[in-house]
């Protein structure tokens, strides 16, 4: 009997959070969702997820902080950034810093399935 | 020379010493002896010439022979005449003899030596007259007696100076009419003088008094050689008091010590001779200022002389006076006095002077005065009456006979009691008397009974007035006339019951209202649902009679909650512009089936020269015309019914509209007609009785006329027909309506109560039957139904849904629909915010038309539903929201349908119904927000707000794909980046409003797609 994995998903678009929710849930996963950085990081320290998906602009911590964060605890929980267009040079920092993979908006969520279960082998 | 001779007979030397160095040698010889022998001698030796014998008492006392008898018995002459003297006598008077003159023991030797001068200058008659003379002014002025020379006249000649020294003591006068000074009559005197000298007597001895001191006056006659009278030498002693005497005086001097009481006596002459303290306290003058003076003194406005006559008035009649007059006082001011006149006897029985004896009555006379105008004060100001211990009237005053209506005699003896009201309340009588019999003072109210019988109320309080012994004398009663107050106080009492009883069966009709109408909403809604259904003949007769029956029922209620309304005038106009043409018209309209039916001509003839738009309460006006009408068609069996409307007079404001309508019927009869506007008379029982009906509709007419300030006629013969003449007086509108919000019947003759209407409707009702009557009403044309039980599950279903319109019921719990409107209105933005809404309201007050407009319902219906109404009015607004949608753009459907793309989110949330329906309600709701922040940002030049906002709706443009809004959000998303001002974001943020309007009706379709699968 395997343990579901636990996914922190931080997000503020409210529509795209719910078919991440919905659609990783479907997958089997345990999903817990954040509308800001702060609410994320808290999360990510409560639920001590195996992933962790973040978008990159966000209210009061946006996705380079809370992986600046995460990774300066020695906490080394895989990473993706969901980006927007024109954020290539974010994106760029944040694998600097740490991050292991992104997806640019729009993306199909099957693909962000797939790097997701890639990720958490 | 003649010399004079004093033997002294004495014990001891000691007054022969003082005898002997008092009188001078020249003049005076003195001899000493120890014993009464040395008389012997004296009679023997004829030579020897003894002018006076000085003899002490014990002497004579111890002597072993009779003194008096060897001087009586003596030849000798001189022994005869010779004036002894006895000293140390325990009496004045041993003998009646006037040849011995007694002192008592202890007299002082100068009065001893007085006593001798007086008795030698006595017997000194054959003196030389110049010598006796010169003697006897030597002797007058040193004399330690007070003396006075009187001449033949009686006149005062002069006194001496132990004289003036005496009388000074008493008196600081002048000498002048020292004789005035005897309280005796000074005439009386002189007569008496006269008398005596002409009888050769000697002397004349009275009792004067000076002051308060009893003197001894002594006259002493002097005569000549030749028995002439020369003059008179008064002499006063002044007389010591017998014990009685000291004892009186004692007293008197207490009494005349009062300080209170004026005491002092006046002369014949009116003259003051004494003065208490008490009249120097009363009157201020000293004893010195006062005494000698006249009694006019202190008496204003009279003098001298008029005082005398006065005081000699009161002396002739021997009387004791009282008088009560004003006085002088020294310093000017006058003081109320009562003076008591007493005359005073003297030791012969004669009035020799008036005492006076005075009291100050001025308080006494203020206090008299002050109880005088509280008297005359209450006397006059209320009414009062004296009864004694038994309730026996004993006096009234004015004011009690005025309003008692009778005379003194009528009352006065008589027991109060005969004035009582026969109201009588016996309770209150023996309260009264148990409270006044205890000597309390009672309060209270009582009616009387005047003479007349008129009865009036009276406010009494009675008083008990007691002697020192606490003994209750009488009783007083103070009265007021409290009549009016009590009427008043009536009045009011019974204004309130009347307003409370008025306000209660306001309260209950407006309860009745809503209770009864209620259920009969549903049984007629049933009816007509039951009615649509297949059903046997029979049945859909019995049906339509419960719904005949039903709806006769409620314009029954209708027109007795309406009369009732009416009267406690509760009913409040409308004032809306209307269209007077297009109400008669359709009211023609309403009642042509049933005139048809009756084969009955129905004309309505419409004069051109009324105004077009009037303000007034159409559906009062139609309430009214309808009725009429109604009855004419009623009660016509055959020929016509005509309404014929003209302009009877009309000004700038005001037009007067004539209404007649006239039919061919049976009539009214002359003795019903003037009480066909009478609700419950014979006739409209006997109307209703034969032709149905509730029999109120004329008394409400004629009401409703009333408050329009109309005027309403009938004429009617019988078998003819009638003629009702209405007058209503109409303001005139200028202005321009919206036909669709005036018109209380829309019944538009095209109108099929079938057609489908397709609309979103949300239904607000709390009452499950009417729920379910009108979903399945609703359902039938096509509708989707969602039902909110109060305000704020309206308010909710509102928010996360989208409807056509909504048919908000006004009274529910919780949240009621006038409240729920209200928020709604502005609680919510763009097209939700101007939802249609339309208010359910029963058949209540008027004034609901005008609230619901200005409440923000866009219009209202009456429950039951008129279907034909309801039907309509659902097509008019479901039509404007529709065509809100679809207002600019010519786009036909498919061409908005391929404005949104579903088939991402679709495939995304794996066709997951639900899902997609919370993403479609989440993109309405997000997208709202947007355009409401966007523009608020812009407003508060906020530009990294309509950045963020822009920014935020972007992706789930994307989604959807939006292809009529991407263009704008794009450029507002390029253009905000900035952050700069730019007058274009509002410009591109309501043309993003306005796409969204037209492919809204998209999503909502989805959503109801979606419903279906759930």
């Amino acid at each position: 009997m395997s343990e579901k994995k636990k996914i922190v998903i931080a997000e503020d678009d409210s529509s795209l959070q719910l078919l991440l929710k919905f659609r990783f849930e479907e997958e089997g996963y345990d999903v817990f969702t954040a509308s800001d950085g702060e609410r994320a990081l808290e999360l990510i320290d409560s639920k001590l997820p195996d992933l962790i998906i973040s978008d990159i602009m966000m209210p009061i911590y946006n996705g380079l902080e809370v992986v600046n964060k995460i990774r300066s605890r020695n906490n080394n929980t895989p990473i993706i950034m969901l980006s927007n267009a024109g954020q290539e040079e974010m994106v760029l920092k944040a694998f600097h810093i740490g991050a292991d993979d992104f997806l640019s908006k729009p993306f199909i969520i099957n693909e962000l399935l797939i790097r997701a279960k890639r990720i958490l082998k | 020379m003649i010399t004079n001779k004093i033997l002294v007979i004495d014990d001891n030397v000691n007054l022969y010493r003082v005898i002997e160095a008092f009188f001078s040698p020249s003049y005076t010889k003195t001899i000493f002896s120890k014993s009464i022998d040395v008389i012997y001698e004296v009679i023997n030796n004829k030579n020897e010439i003894i002018n006076l014998i000085v003899v002490n008492n014990s002497c004579i006392e111890n002597a072993k022979v009779n003194f008096y008898e060897i001087i009586k018995n003596s030849n000798h002459s001189n022994i005869k005449n010779i004036p002894i003297l006895v000293t140390n006598a325990n009496d004045l008077k041993l003998t009646d003899d006037k040849q011995f003159t007694y002192l008592k023991k202890s007299t002082p030797e100068i009065d001893i030596l007085s006593q001798i001068n007086t008795l030698i200058l006595k017997n000194n008659c054959h003196v030389e007259h110049s010598l006796a003379i010169n003697k006897t002014n030597v002797l007058f002025e040193n004399s330690p007696l007070p003396l006075m020379l009187l001449d033949e006249k009686l006149d005062v000649k002069k006194t001496n100076k132990a004289f003036e020294k005496q009388v000074y003591t008493l008196h600081n006068d002048v000498l002048v009419n020292l004789l005035d000074l005897f309280h005796t009559d000074v005439n009386q005197i002189k007569a008496d003088l006269k008398t005596a000298i002409i009888e050769k007597i000697e002397g004349l001895d009275l009792k004067v008094q000076i002051g308060s001191k009893p003197f001894s006056a002594s006259f002493i006659f002097i005569y000549n050689d030749q028995q002439e009278f020369i003059n008179t030498i008064l002499v006063l002693q002044e007389l010591e008091l017998d014990s009685v005497q000291k004892f009186e005086k004692f007293n008197m001097q207490s009494f005349v010590n009062s300080s209170l009481i004026a005491i002092f006596k006046i002369n014949t002459a009116g003259v003051i001779l004494n003065w208490s303290l008490g009249a120097k306290n009363i009157f201020k003058f000293t004893k010195k200022d006062i005494v000698g003076k006249s009694f006019s003194t202190i008496v204003p406005n009279e003098n001298t002389e008029q005082s005398k006559q006065i005081i000699q008035k009161i002396f002739s009649t021997q009387k004791e006076q009282h008088f009560s007059r004003v006085a002088r006082r020294k310093d000017g001011t006058y003081v109320n006095v009562l003076l008591t006149f007493l005359p005073v006897k003297n030791e012969d029985g004669k009035v020799d002077g008036l005492y006076v004896i005075g009291k100050d009555t001025t308080h006494i006379k203020q206090l008299t005065d002050e109880l005088n105008n509280y008297k005359y004060a209450i006397d006059k100001s209320i009414i009062v009456a004296t009864i004694d211990r038994k309730g026996i009237i004993i006096n009234v005053n004015d004011n009690f006979l005025n309003i008692y209506g009778c005379q003194e005699h009528d009352v006065v003896g008589k027991p109060f009691s005969v004035l009582k009201s026969d109201n009588i309340n016996k309770p209150i009588y023996k309260s009264l008397f148990d409270t006044i019999e205890s000597g309390k003072i009672w309060k209270g109210e009582l009616f009387q009974k005047a003479k007349s019988g008129v009865e009036f109320c009276l406010d009494v309080t009675i008083v008990p007035f007691v002697d020192d012994q606490g003994v209750t004398v009488k009783h007083m009663l103070f009265c007021n006339d409290i009549t009016q107050r009590k009427l008043l106080e009536d009045k009011e009492k019974e204004n309130i019951l009347m307003d409370k009883s008025l306000k209660m069966k306001d309260e209950f009709m407006a309860n009745m209202s809503h209770e009864i109408r209620t259920p009969l909403n549903v049984i007629l809604g049933y009816a007509d649902l039951l009615l649509e259904s297949e059903m046997e003949n029979e049945q859909y007769k019995q049906i339509s009679t419960i719904k005949k029956s039903s709806k006769l029922l409620l314009s029954i209620i209708n027109d007795i909650l309406d009369l009732s309304k009416l009267e406690s005038g509760k009913i409040v106009l409308d004032d809306t512009a209307f269209d007077l043409k297009h109400l008669v018209l359709s009211v023609k309209d309403m009642l042509e089936i049933e005139a048809n039916k009756k084969d009955l001509f129905f004309k309505v003839k419409i004069d051109n020269t009324i105004p077009k738009y009037v303000s007034s309460d159409a559906t009062r006006i139609e309430q009214i015309l309808v009725n009429i009408v109604n009855n004419a068609i009623k009660f016509t069996k055959i020929g016509y019914v005509k309404i014929t409307v003209e302009l009877e007079s009309k000004d700038e404001h005001v037009a007067r509209v004539v209404f007649k309508i006239s039919d061919s019927g049976i009539g009214i009869p002359k003795d019903k007609i003037d009480t066909i506007f009478e609700s419950f008379t014979q006739s409209s029982r006997y109307i209703t009785r034969e032709f149905g009906g509730t029999g109120l509709g004329l008394t409400i007419v004629k009401k409703l006329m009333d408050q329009l300030k109309g005027d309403i006629s009938v004429t009617s013969t019988v078998g003819k027909g009638t003629e009702f003449k209405l007058v209503i007086p109409f303001e005139i509108s200028n202005q321009e309506i919206l036909a669709q919000n005036t018109t209380p019947l829309m019944a538009s003759k095209n109108n099929t109560v079938d057609e489908p209407l397709n609309l979103n409707i949300l239904l607000a009702e709390d009452n499950e039957f009417n729920q379910i009557l009108a979903k399945t009403r609703l359902e039938s044309w096509n509708c989707m139904v969602d039902i909110a039980n109060n305000g704020l599950e309206a308010i909710e279903k509102l928010r996360v849904n989208d409807y056509h319109l909504i048919l908000m019921d006004i009274q529910m719990p919780l949240l009621n629909g006038y409240d729920a409107t209200k928020r709604i209105r502005s609680e919510f933005t763009c097209h939700k915010q101007e939802i249609p809404i339309i208010a359910l309201t029963a058949h209540a007050s008027n004034g609901d038309a005008k609230e619901a407009k200005k409440l923000g319902f866009n219009d209202y219906l009456f429950k039951p539903f008129n279907l034909k109404l309801l039907h309509a009015r659902l097509k008019q607004y479901g039509a404007v929201t529709t065509a809100l949608a679809s207002e600019k753009a010519d786009i036909q459907d498919d061409d908005i349908v391929n404005l949104v793309d579903f088939s991402y989110i679709e495939s995304e949330s794996l066709g997951h119904p639900n899902i997609i329906k919370m993403l479609i309600e989440s993109f309405i709701r997000e997208f709202e927000l947007f355009i409401s922040s966007a523009k608020q940002a812009n407003i508060d030049q906020d530009w990294n707000g309509v950045y963020k906002a822009v920014h935020r709706i972007g992706p789930s443009i994307s989604n959807f794909n939006i292809k009529n809004i991407k263009p704008y959000t794009i450029q507002l998303y390029e253009k905000s980046k900035e952050e700069q001002e730019n007058d274009t974001y509002l410009s591109l943020i309501t043309k993003a409003e306005e796409e969204f309007k037209k492919i809204k009706p998209i999503f909502q379709k989805k959503l109801n797609q979606l419903q279906t699968v759930i």
